[in-house]
């Protein structure tokens, strides 16, 4: 019900940050603290120290730069649901961002948050594949791009090393011919996933799908992309046919596993079903305009 | 750790251990017990106050990062004693029955209507995911924030 | 309770929010075994320091008793539920007193638990001594030859346990000045807390007072003595000081004791127009491991009702509880009720699709024309004039055809017996009142003051309902079982007579006047036994998406209550109990895994229903008046009876899957792809 004792530092600049994590490789990191924070109570995780980086106001921001929107790592899931810009050029992020939790968490919890905790049923790791974003790392030894593909190593498992933090997700954007969505199945609003896909496509000049990403959540030990399943695409205008070819070799890249919330029988044709539907979501955004 | 902020409009300063909830120091440290503890998952919404203007779980934020912040919890909607509109059509549509889920609702629905954003019904609903009610069935609920919007609009014109 | 004025000011003061000085909080530690016998415990206070009996069962129970099964307050040679007390702790704040729970130490050497009630029937004995782990069994109704029927259909259903949840968490409050203990909690029933806690620490109940707090829900969950209870009253008398007690969430997912866990057989006989000529039946209840307050009572309750609303002439039931590694089962709004409706209800349906009639021909066809009283002791006005009406208002025919509607009848039992007691004390001008009936959001001090208001001639807003108190009144019995406004009513018009009649002997005649120039003080307990049915009927629509995910699109409500004291606040108790049907079909239902372990062990996996689950609600009340002297009859329950069946018709109906059991879950609903 409540947390044991830890050691807290409150930085104030990332520079601090960094320094802290560096001479304490132990620590965890708070941010949003809508995961965190609840393992804490349930004493599931009785870290010796936290260092909270919510103290750091210069990586809340969403910047349209052209070609690229770039989202501080501490922005609150409520704002990227509430952006204009996101709504505008991504708008598979937002409809991802309102059906994270519920609005009170998502005022506090953060993108950061979200893709670091790398939860197989967490939404925004698929997002982020599939868009293709790149994750931006600091450390006190300078910056690096690790690209979303290389990020999620597995359930709980990002690429950033212990001294590391995450800063700014960037996200390539599409101009014309460019579609995604994200849709996923629950028992409830608010509780966990049952299955979860996310898809960004470009359509060629005669309307066949020229790249595509399709990445799923919930449905493996981590968040899976479905490449064979994108190969299938390519070149294809999305027929029913088309589709349910595509969303059975999705379902064969699947790992869903039985649990309290849904059988893997049941997970993979919500699974099925829901590809089919995201898939042809997508092609409708990308010819639309 | 030396924390400082406001609760409804009173400056508050004080040594807090890390590990306490913000809840936690509102009930305790503050007699602030309007705000409720319903769970221990960030479910159920019973513990909502706003901070910085924002409907958050208390329970779910240590009191250490509200430092610089301002509260607003449900003792601090009555203003001299009268009750806020948002209260009133709480009563007046039967919007509570036990009345524990009643602060969080409250300060979620003062929020909501806070944001001035013309919601249908099935959008108010889903703005109310976080807050459970075991008693009403939620019509009520519903009722009432639509009551408190008209009370806020006639308050206003007033 | 506080006023909603208070409560929507947040200045209601519910257990956790009472502080005294130098209390001491206290934490439990708690198996985490569902079985296991215990090697040692190191730490804390534990069965060491305190030898009680929450309560013993096996003892007088009908029919094939066992020896008696002794429910301890601290586990001491063995554990039997996954949560059950085994030490507790305490501290100066509620984070030490966590922290403290590191120190206990217990050794266990873990057993093969017991998970299902079929398995309680072929394992050995859970309890030494015991012969088996059937707490009772008993046959009620006459036997009889089965009848030469040519339609004789057999199906048996399963709903799964439901813990309560009520926002607020169990919680209590004890206080020992070295001569009187003092207890606040949050309660249904100050009277079976100051009962219980007398029995179990043999203390004399005019040196234990207990008061309700202001209580966030119950449905059923608060009014069993706990172990947790003892051990603070035992804690506070011990330390001298106060000792405090607040549930964690976690803790009453786990321990507190959950409703429903009932499997039903049934088999009814019946002609080819759907006249019902016999039903047999089997009404088994998953006690969990220490019969619980529904563990001894549940099963003939349920049998009793099993006819419904329909004159069935014959009808034989065995009720039976056993015992499981789970926590003792105790109501849950409806407690047992909803169970008997489920099972009568789903074969009626069943019937309908044998015989190929609708499903309100084939119930009408079985209701009464006369006043009747079942072979199982259930006694009914004539039930055809309100089944053929409320077939018309819910305008079932139409949505039958539009929407595939799902229709539902019963007949709630209210639990009348024994009464209540009310107390009434003038003085001063003010009329304060007291009731044994405690309320926790169901709005006695409407009713209350509306009854006395007529009665007395006098404003309303002169007349206080106090807060429930076991040194206000010599005795009272509770909240539950949708009686208050039954006997709790006519407990507060007798108070009311009694005093009256004070002041004509006073004054020569009675008048408002004379009543609030004196000072009279006026305790009634005013005894009642017999039965005060009413129907009720509920129709439902569904959709399901290519998901299998269900959507309750319409509720509607079709109920006599006898007299509508507080118009409001009856709809209001109608809604949310159609929520928590809901809740009962689509979404909520315990799970252990094999060892015992609760998988259902957070708010999320409960299944409260939340907002976006809610249908449009319609109500009808119908009123017809009871012989009470305020005429009103019960409701509170009334929807957890009637809206699951029609719910789960509506299902079956849209889906073509056949619905035996609660939860339903959408992976069942969906044809394979």
């Amino acid at each position: 019900m409540y947390p044991r004792s830890f050691d807290y530092f409150a930085p104030k600049s990332l520079g601090e940050a960094l320094e802290l994590l560096s001479s304490h490789p132990e620590v965890k990191l708070l941010a949003g603290g809508q995961s965190l924070i609840t393992s804490l109570k349930l004493r599931a995780l009785s870290p010796k120290a936290l260092v909270d980086i919510t103290g750091i106001k210069d990586l809340c921001y969403v910047r349209n730069e052209g070609h690229v929107l770039t989202i501080g790592a501490l922005t609150t899931v409520a704002a990227v649901e509430n952006d204009r810009a996101v709504a505008c050029s991504l708008p598979i992020l937002r409809e991802a961002a309102e059906q994270i939790a519920d609005p009170l968490v998502r005022n506090r919890g953060t993108i950061g948050g979200n893709l670091c905790n790398a939860d197989p049923v967490n939404d925004l790791p698929a997002v982020m594949l599939a868009l293709n974003a790149s994750m931006v790392a600091m450390s006190r030894h300078g910056t690096r791009r690790i690209d979303a593909d290389s990020f999620f190593v597995g359930a709980g498992h990002t690429a950033l090393a212990p001294e590391e933090i995450l800063t700014q997700v960037e996200i390539p954007v599409e101009e014309a011919g460019f579609g995604s969505a994200y849709r996923k199945v629950r028992k409830r609003s608010g509780g966990f996933s049952i299955a979860g896909v996310a898809s960004c496509l470009s359509v060629a000049g005669e309307g066949t799908i020229a790249r595509c990403r399709i990445a799923m959540t919930a449905v493996g030990p981590s968040v899976l992309r479905a490449e064979n399943a994108e190969r299938a695409l390519l070149g294809e205008v999305p027929s029913d046919s088309v589709l349910d070819r595509v969303a059975g070799l999705a379902v064969e890249a699947s790992q869903p596993s039985s649990d309290l919330t849904a059988s893997k029988e049941y997970r993979r044709r919500v699974l099925h079903k829901l590809v089919k539907e995201t898939v042809g979501a997508s092609y409708e955004g990308a010819t639309v305009h | 750790m030396r924390t400082r902020f406001t609760v409804n409009g009173e400056n508050v300063e004080m040594d807090v251990e890390p590990r306490r909830l913000l809840v936690s120091v509102l009930r305790e440290e503050l007699g602030l017990t309007g705000t409720h503890i319903g769970c221990d998952t960030t479910n159920c919404g019973a513990c909502t106050v706003l901070v910085d203007g924002t409907a958050t779980k208390s329970c779910t934020m240590l009191a250490v990062q509200a430092d610089g912040t301002e509260i607003l919890t449900i003792e601090g909607l009555a203003k001299e004693g009268a009750l806020h509109p948002v209260q009133k059509a709480f009563v007046e549509k039967h919007g509570l029955q036990c009345g524990f889920c009643t602060p969080g609702m409250v300060m979620t629905s003062y929020w909501l209507l806070s944001q001035n954003k013309d919601w249908d019904e099935e959008e108010i609903k889903k703005q109310l995911s976080g807050n459970l009610c075991r008693c009403t069935g939620y019509r009520n609920i519903i009722e009432s924030l639509k009551r408190a919007k008209e009370l806020m609009r006639e308050e206003a014109i007033r | 309770m506080s006023a909603p004025e208070l409560l929507v000011k947040g200045a209601g003061k519910y257990v956790d929010d009472i502080t005294l000085p130098r209390t001491l909080h206290m934490a439990v530690a708690r198996s985490p075994y569902a079985r296991a016998n215990v090697l040692s415990v190191k730490g804390g206070m534990n069965a060491g320091d305190l030898h009680a009996l929450v309560g013993r069962f096996g003892e007088g129970a009908r029919g094939d008793t066992n020896p008696t099964v002794l429910h301890p307050v601290f586990a001491s040679d063995t554990v039997n539920y996954v949560g059950q007390p085994v030490a507790a702790v305490f501290a100066a704040d509620q984070y030490a007193a966590e922290d403290k729970l590191d120190e206990i130490h217990v050794e266990y050497e873990p057993l093969k638990p017991i998970t299902t009630i079929g398995g309680a029937l072929s394992a050995a004995p859970l309890h030494a001594g015991t012969r088996s782990n059937v707490i009772q069994q008993s046959w009620i109704g006459a036997d009889f030859d089965d009848p030469p029927s040519p339609v004789v259909l057999e199906e048996a259903f399963t709903i799964d346990r439901i813990v309560n949840n009520p926002l607020e968490p169990r919680g209590i409050i004890a206080d020992y000045d070295g001569a009187r203990l003092t207890v606040y909690i949050s309660t249904q029933a100050v009277f079976s807390i100051q009962r219980g806690l007398c029995n179990t620490l043999k203390l004399e109940s005019s040196n234990v007072r207990v008061v309700q707090a202001d209580t966030g829900g119950a449905f059923g969950v608060k009014s069993a003595l706990y172990p947790e209870y003892v051990m603070a009253a035992h804690a506070a008398v011990t330390y001298g000081r106060p000792v405090k007690w607040i549930e964690s969430r976690s803790e009453h997912l786990a321990a507190s004791q959950p409703g429903r866990g009932v499997q039903g057989k049934m088999k009814l006989f019946a002609g080819t127009d759907g006249r019902v000529e016999a039903l047999r039946a089997e009404v088994t209840t998953d006690a969990g491991a220490f019969g619980g307050t529904a563990g001894t009572f549940s099963p003939f309750f349920i049998a009793m009702q099993l006819t419904g609303p329909y004159g069935i002439e014959k009808a034989r039931v065995r009720a039976m509880s056993v015992m499981t590694n789970k926590p003792p089962q105790g109501p849950y709004r409806g407690a047992g009720r909803p169970e008997a409706a489920f099972f009568m209800e789903r074969m009626m349906d069943a019937l309908a699709d044998a015989v190929g009639k609708g499903a309100d021909e084939v119930r009408l066809v079985n209701t009464t024309t006369q006043p009747f009283t079942s072979p199982l002791g259930l006694e009914i006005d004539a039930s055809r004039p309100f089944f053929t009406r409320a077939v018309a208002e819910l305008k079932y025919r139409e949505k039958s055809q539009s929407d595939k509607a799902g229709l539902s009848f019963f007949v709630l039992v209210p639990a009348v017996p024994p009464g209540e007691s009310a107390r009434i004390r003038v003085q001063n001008g003010t009329i304060d009142v007291w009731l044994g009936s405690n309320q926790h959001g169901q709005a006695h001090t409407a009713f209350v003051k509306r009854l006395l208001s007529e009665e007395l001639g006098v404003a309303p807003d002169m007349i206080a309902l106090n807060t429930g108190d076991s040194d206000m009144l010599k005795n009272g019995v509770g909240t539950w079982g949708s009686r208050s406004a039954i006997v709790g009513g006519a407990a507060v018009v007798a108070a009311a007579r009694n005093v009256k009649t004070q002041v004509e002997r006073r004054r020569g005649a009675y008048t408002a006047e004379a009543l609030l120039d004196g000072s009279y003080d006026a305790e009634v307990f005013d005894k009642h036994s017999g039965q005060v049915n009413s129907f009720g009927a509920n129709l439902a629509t569904i959709r399901i998406d290519k998901f299998g995910t269900v959507t309750v699109t319409e509720c509607a409500a079709h109920y006599d209550v006898g007299r509508a004291l507080t118009p409001g606040v009856v709809e209001g108790q109608i809604i949310g109990g159609s929520l928590q049907g809901i809740g009962q079909v689509l979404y909520e239902g315990v799970v252990h895994d094999a060892e015992g372990r609760l998988l259902t062990k957070d708010l999320f996996d409960a299944g409260l229903p939340i907002a976006e689950n809610i249908p449009e609600f319609s109500i009808t009340i119908v009123e017809q008046p009871s012989s009470y002297p305020h005429r009103a009859k019960g409701v509170g329950e009334a929807p957890t009876i009637g809206v699951p069946p029609a719910v789960v018709r509506a299902i079956e109906n849209v889906s073509g899957v056949r619905i035996r059991h609660t939860p339903i879950s959408p992976e069942e609903l969906i044809a394979d792809a």
